[in-house]
């Protein structure tokens, strides 16, 4: 059932990019660079947020009017507060484009479950950091955020209120409080690059920036956004006021909007699930090894006596899954026999591509399931016929 | 099959497992419908070829061989179609010298659903080694061994 | 050759859009106006859309094959 919904899924995501390629040349397609995308947004957070890291004041009496006084007396403030603002919307919607892409073309199988697994920690991170950040501008609708999000905690048993009085440092909310929720908007966003680099570790060559052409669009339509529909805080915070019917940033704040109808622990749950099935998505095969035909041909195996230690493998493979290591001893044919180094395949990081196999020019490795003897044979009988 | 080959190119095809599905276009033996003188054969990634086997193929006899992988930006292993299309292009210079035309290796790329497009340059490859061909009314299968003969002589 | 001719309007259209966008910040600029914050936010539309329409720009150059690897192009 799994299995039949995702071909269904697969299909039409690779059909949307029929459309596109017919604008955009494919290397240009932005379907393409979604990580790319992201990763973008997420730069244009940071060099935002240090631009009114500058000008907030964490303090609750303070926090509001910084923020106002950076939206309309600083020259250019209020759009800069824009874009930081719909670039952490661009930002979600760039990983969300990415977890979903990459979940329907399968590209976590084998080894690729590590960048996945860092992604849905990214998207946990990045999620988090959005709300705290609704927080920080500590007008009425940031009140209502806060006292949701407490009340989310607080639902969770046994470490519910543990959680709850780190959230506010403190029983309640105090002068603490504002500087702990600037740490953990700041904090989980420097946490981000860690995990980028665990995102990153298994891959060569990975595409962290969109091309030329995406990265000017982007750029422009959240500028655009920021002047058009500028960024606003409502009526100062006051506790006891009765909050109105105010407008939710549905990417970041639908779990908060889903605790005024739900029982809370209820939407901690389906959010924990979410979670927890996001995680196991690699391990749950769709397709059984039969199935999967040439694309489960086994992992490289280096054909020690032939390896010259040229390092073309090395250049080539796209997961880092092929070491050079000084030679131990000499090959067996003339052209390995004084080579300096050999090659070894790493296991755990091979997909099974083939790719090492194309650069070889020495017959130096082989996929089991597909070994160049067989491949001869049926080029053979193809001229053949 | 000889009488159905006999005045078409024959031509050898890898295709990228992820690239166009082409299991609704063949037959059980890799045939191509629409171009029965046309062999496919699936392989995990368009960086899996060896170019040596490319150039197998046409010491074998193939007048044409190319390579299917997936759209430039959207290779499932993320570079192996631009590496295969910079193999190729060595290959085509290569074998450049020794009189073989760079027409009959080509780089294709398609992806999942562009059928059409792909049969489209199929037939435009099957047209240009139409044009190769020695203009005499002697069947490939003759020049075959000459041309063969004449590559072991070199090589 | 790609047929180059049918996207000059449109690169001529988006250059004069982007001249004009560029003329506008500097003026707005030399100018200045006592109600400072729209006029930010103008300046911002019209910073934005110079992106925007530099980035469309550059993929009719890419379709003319005037920039890019042309042999990628389909």
């Amino acid at each position: 059932m799994y299995r039949r919904y995702l071909t269904a899924l697969q299909r039409w995501t690779l059909g949307l990019d029929v459309w596109i390629n017919r604008i955009y040349p494919s290397d240009l397609n932005p379907l393409y660079y979604t990580g790319g995308l992201t990763n973008l947004f997420l730069f244009v957070l940071v060099l935002s947020g240090i631009f009114i890291f500058f000008y907030y004041v964490p303090s609750l009496n303070g926090a509001h009017a910084s923020v106002a006084y950076l939206t309309e007396q600083v020259p250019y403030g209020g759009l800069i507060r824009g874009i930081h603002r719909y670039a952490a919307d661009a930002f979600i919607v760039a990983a969300l484009l990415h977890l979903f892409r990459n979940w329907f073309t399968d590209r976590y199988l084998f080894a690729r479950d590590s960048p996945w697994i860092s992604g849905m920690f990214l998207l946990l991170f990045g999620g988090f950091v959005g709300v705290t950040g609704y927080i920080l501008v500590w007008d009425e609708r940031a009140l209502v955020v806060f006292s949701e999000f407490v009340r989310l905690m607080r639902s969770i048993p046994l470490v519910g209120d543990r959680f709850a009085w780190v959230l506010q440092a403190g029983p309640g909310i105090s002068d603490e409080t504002l500087p702990r929720m600037l740490l953990l908007h700041v904090g989980p966003a420097s946490a981000l690059y860690v995990l980028l680099w665990w995102h990153y570790v298994r891959l060569r060559h990975p595409k962290v920036w969109p091309p030329a052409t995406w990265v000017l669009t982007s750029l422009g339509i959240v500028t655009v956004l920021a002047a058009v529909v500028p960024a606003v805080s409502g009526t100062p915070a006051q506790p006891g006021l009765q909050p109105r019917t105010m407008w939710l940033d549905v990417f970041y704040l639908l779990p908060l909007w889903l605790a005024g109808y739900l029982p809370p622990l209820l939407v901690v749950a389906g959010i924990g699930l979410l979670f927890i099935a996001g995680f196991a998505i690699p391990y749950v095969n769709r397709e059984d090894p039969q199935a999967m035909g040439v694309r489960h041909a086994g992992v490289a195996q280096v054909v020690d006596g032939n390896c010259t230690g040229c390092e073309l493998c090395y250049y080539d493979c796209p997961y880092n899954a092929i070491v050079m290591v000084p030679s131990p001893y000499p090959g067996a044919t003339r052209a390995a026999a004084n080579r300096k180094l050999l090659a070894v395949v790493i296991d755990s990081r091979c997909v099974e591509c083939g790719i090492c196999i194309g650069a070889c020019p020495f017959e130096a490795l082989e996929l089991p399931a597909f070994m160049e003897g067989d491949l001869q044979r049926r080029v053979a009988e193809a001229v053949r016929a | 099959m000889t009488a159905a080959a006999a005045g078409a190119p024959r031509v050898v095809g890898f295709v990228c497992d992820w690239a166009v599905a082409t299991a609704e276009l063949t037959d059980e033996a890799g045939r191509l419908r629409a171009h029965p003188s046309v062999v496919l054969i699936r392989v995990p990634c368009s960086g899996f070829i060896r170019p040596s086997w490319l150039e197998d193929a046409l010491r074998a006899g193939a007048d044409g061989v190319f390579v299917v992988g997936c759209p430039y930006g959207d290779c499932l292993n993320r570079e192996g179609n631009y590496l295969m299309q910079e193999r190729l292009e060595q290959l085509q210079r290569r074998l450049q010298r020794r009189k073989v035309e760079p027409e009959r290796l080509a780089m294709l790329a398609h992806g999942l659903h562009d059928r059409e497009a792909f049969l489209a340059d199929v037939a435009d490859l099957l047209a240009a080694l139409g044009r190769l061909r020695p203009p005499a009314a002697a069947p490939t299968r003759a020049a075959t061994p000459a041309r063969a003969s004449a590559e072991e002589g070199g090589s | 050759m790609p047929d180059r001719s049918r996207y000059v309007p449109g690169v001529v259209l988006l250059s004069a859009v982007g001249l004009g966008c560029a003329l506008l910040i500097v003026i707005g600029e030399i100018l200045g106006s006592p109600e400072r914050r729209v006029y930010w936010q103008m300046g911002g539309a019209a910073l934005g859309t110079i992106f925007i329409v530099y980035g469309l720009l550059l993929l009719l150059l890419r379709k003319m094959g005037m920039i890019g690897p042309r042999r990628a192009e389909r």
